[in-house]
């Protein structure tokens, strides 16, 4: 039989920050507010650097050439969050998570064929944050 | 006490925002990691056991909870302030393992702080 739960917010009992799932297997669990994404968005590198759609993201901010500082809406809780990064680009960008901090992501996109200057992306770039709220 | 709850759906209290338990599972991270750049130090991490140095650039995470096949998404960004770069999942990608290998911008292996993470299937 089907069956729906309709609630606001899961809270778990133990701890309340910490609730398991069934794993596909059906035999593993896993957690579910550590494996949920923190933050994820795709944004664009063009003249306004803009965001195409995003959660817990309050706003971006052009940085300079091929930078971008997604500032989160939601703090983390440290700075030891992983933070993966694509560049989406037919012309040899490659994207870095340069000096994370719990405010922000600070996106920096380069020409694979250059050192040091940063590239903008102007087809866009996607990330997801990992790790913990605070 | 521990409770269990099996349900097929979420909702939110208003009856809106249906997302299926399903996609709750298969949607969440099963693992992730921030290593340091030597490759011997995880910072933070979910479902990783250890972190071994095999080369390099190159590193292995172990997971605690196993994947249920080899076939999951893999990713891994380089954690730096220059253009240096990596994925994952090119030298060894099991069940109980996945490496992060990371290049300077010449295509040179080279150590860094990678941010890794894996979707898919657990065992």
């Amino acid at each position: 039989m089907a069956s729906i739960l309709k609630v606001d917010t899961l809270t778990g009992v133990t701890t309340a920050g910490s609730i398991s799932v069934t794993g596909e297997g059906n035999s593993t669990t896993t957690n579910l507010q550590q494996g949920l994404a923190k933050c994820w968005f795709q944004i664009v590198q063009d003249s306004t650097h803009s965001i195409n759609d995003s959660f817990n993201v309050s706003s971006i901010t052009d940085a300079g050439a091929g930078e971008t500082t997604v500032t989160f809406s939601n703090a983390m809780a440290n700075s030891d969050w992983s933070g993966v990064l694509t560049a989406q680009s037919s012309n040899n960008r490659r994207a870095v998570n340069n000096s994370p901090n719990t405010t922000r992501i600070k996106v920096e996109v380069y020409q694979v064929s250059t050192n040091t200057s940063g590239a903008d992306a102007t087809s866009g770039v996607s990330g997801t944050v990992q790790g913990d709220l605070a | 006490m521990a409770s269990e709850l099996r349900v097929n759906t979420l909702k939110d209290a208003a009856g809106n925002n249906s997302i299926a338990t399903s996609f709750v599972a298969g949607g969440s991270a099963k693992a992730w990691a921030f290593t340091n750049n030597t490759g011997t130090t995880i910072n933070d991490s979910f479902n990783i056991s250890s972190l071994g140095d095999t080369d390099t650039g190159k590193q292995l995470l172990s997971f605690t909870s196993a994947m249920g096949n080899a076939n999951y998404m893999s990713q891994a960004t380089a954690n730096s302030s220059q253009n240096d770069w990596g994925h994952a999942g090119s030298i060894t990608k099991s069940t109980s393992q996945c490496d992060t290998t990371a290049y300077d911008a010449g295509g040179s292996y080279a150590d860094n702080k990678m941010d890794s993470c894996i979707l898919g299937d657990l065992a």
